[in-house]
């Protein structure tokens, strides 16, 4: 949801931007050429085109804005073709015209909430992936010996019960530092 | 098996990453050229030469044709930009619902939001679900129901399911007259059980 927020505010900065400096350009040229004009209208484009013929493609200045445009590129690249989580797991139930699913955010803080409900277990995390759901687990003070195990039958039994079309592989890590 | 997060605005999603891939391959692009350039890629004699070349930039001011090309290349731009801010306007939502298939028989309508708060109102009044809330997506003959039902942890996430698919979405599919309507159901699971208000 964030992604497309950013996305949407960052479309519509880009459009906006497209968009006014093409009319200014179609103005200034359309001043130039038919008007007979001889100044600038609203864009300082002498200045521009003066200080571009000026600029060097070695010069410190030029690499500058070529190496913050390749950052910037990249980045947006990276950011648009990066594949999104899911947002729905698929329950058994599915079928014919209906569909449905367990929402993904929610199923973490539950997976979360149900392993810190096991004995031994102060704080928890979870992640949800299309292939695996990752159960990172911070041990209490007192002996963590078998927690692992215990923690893995509870969430195996709580997923089960969710009833998933295709359950993804449950990865479950037990942190003892604190333990210690 | 998984489905990606509803989206309500399919049309302005697509256009935005498309327009910001576009924008991210000119920018990372442009940005590798002009630095081989600079780091003498294309030649030791081109390394030092001036961004705006002193020849484009007389060619440009002795052709007027050149600019009258670069005017109607902005005004495409101008043009896109435009189309571009207009997908941000764009939904999937539907408005109304045509009940009526045959179109020589007249228009029967009904107005979707009816239908949403109708489907939301026979949902929370279910055992085990804290709230729900339903949306019509699609177009007048084409349409599809998603609901999303946030559980309050008093039932399990599979007796709600029961409930729902064996007696509400029937009742719906009878009301709409349409026995196979498309729905997505999106369940909330409670971390905690949710205290139901008196």
């Amino acid at each position: 949801m964030t992604v497309k927020l950013t996305n949407r505010l960052l479309a519509v900065l880009v459009a906006l931007a497209l968009l006014v400096l093409g009319v200014l350009v179609v103005v200034e040229i359309a001043w130039v050429l038919l008007l007979g004009g001889s100044t600038e209208v609203l864009l300082p484009y002498t200045g521009i085109t003066d200080y571009l013929a000026g600029l060097a493609w070695d010069s410190r200045p030029a690499r500058a804005i070529l190496i913050g445009m390749v950052i910037i590129g990249g980045l947006l690249l990276l950011t648009e073709l990066r594949r999104s989580r899911p947002g729905l797991l698929t329950l058994a139930s599915s079928g014919g015209s209906v569909t449905v699913g367990a929402d993904r955010r929610s199923v973490e803080k539950a997976v979360a909430a149900s392993a810190t409900d096991v004995e031994g277990v102060s704080a928890a995390v979870a992640r949800v992936s299309s292939r695996k759901i990752s159960v990172s687990a911070v041990a209490g003070p007192r002996d963590a010996s078998g927690l692992r195990e215990a923690l893995t039958s509870r969430m195996q039994s709580w997923l089960e019960g969710l009833n998933l079309a295709n359950p993804p592989a449950l990865s479950v890590r037990v942190d003892e530092r604190k333990s210690r | 098996m998984t489905l990606p997060a509803l989206d309500r605005t399919p049309v302005a999603t697509r256009t935005n990453r498309a327009g910001l891939v576009l924008l991210g391959l000119l920018l990372l692009g442009g940005g590798l050229i002009g630095l081989v350039v600079g780091f003498g890629g294309f030649g030791s004699s081109n390394q030092g030469r001036p961004v705006l070349d002193p020849v484009a930039r007389d060619f440009a001011a002795t052709h007027d044709w050149f600019w009258v090309a670069v005017a109607a290349g902005c005004l495409v731009v101008a043009a896109l930009a435009l189309l571009w801010l207009r997908a941000q306007l764009s939904t999937d939502r539907l408005r109304t619902l045509n009940l009526e298939s045959d179109r020589s028989r007249g228009a029967t309508t009904m107005t979707a939001s009816a239908v949403e708060r109708a489907c939301a109102e026979v949902l929370q009044a279910r055992r085990g679900v804290a709230e729900a809330s339903a949306v019509m997506l699609g177009d007048d003959y084409d349409y599809r129901l998603v609901l999303s039902i946030s559980l309050n942890g008093r039932e399990s996430l599979r007796a709600v399911d029961d409930v729902v698919q064996a007696e509400v979405l029937p009742q719906i599919r009878n009301v709409l007259d349409s026995q196979d309507l498309p729905v997505r159901i999106e369940y909330q699971i409670a971390t905690r059980v949710r205290r139901v208000p008196m």
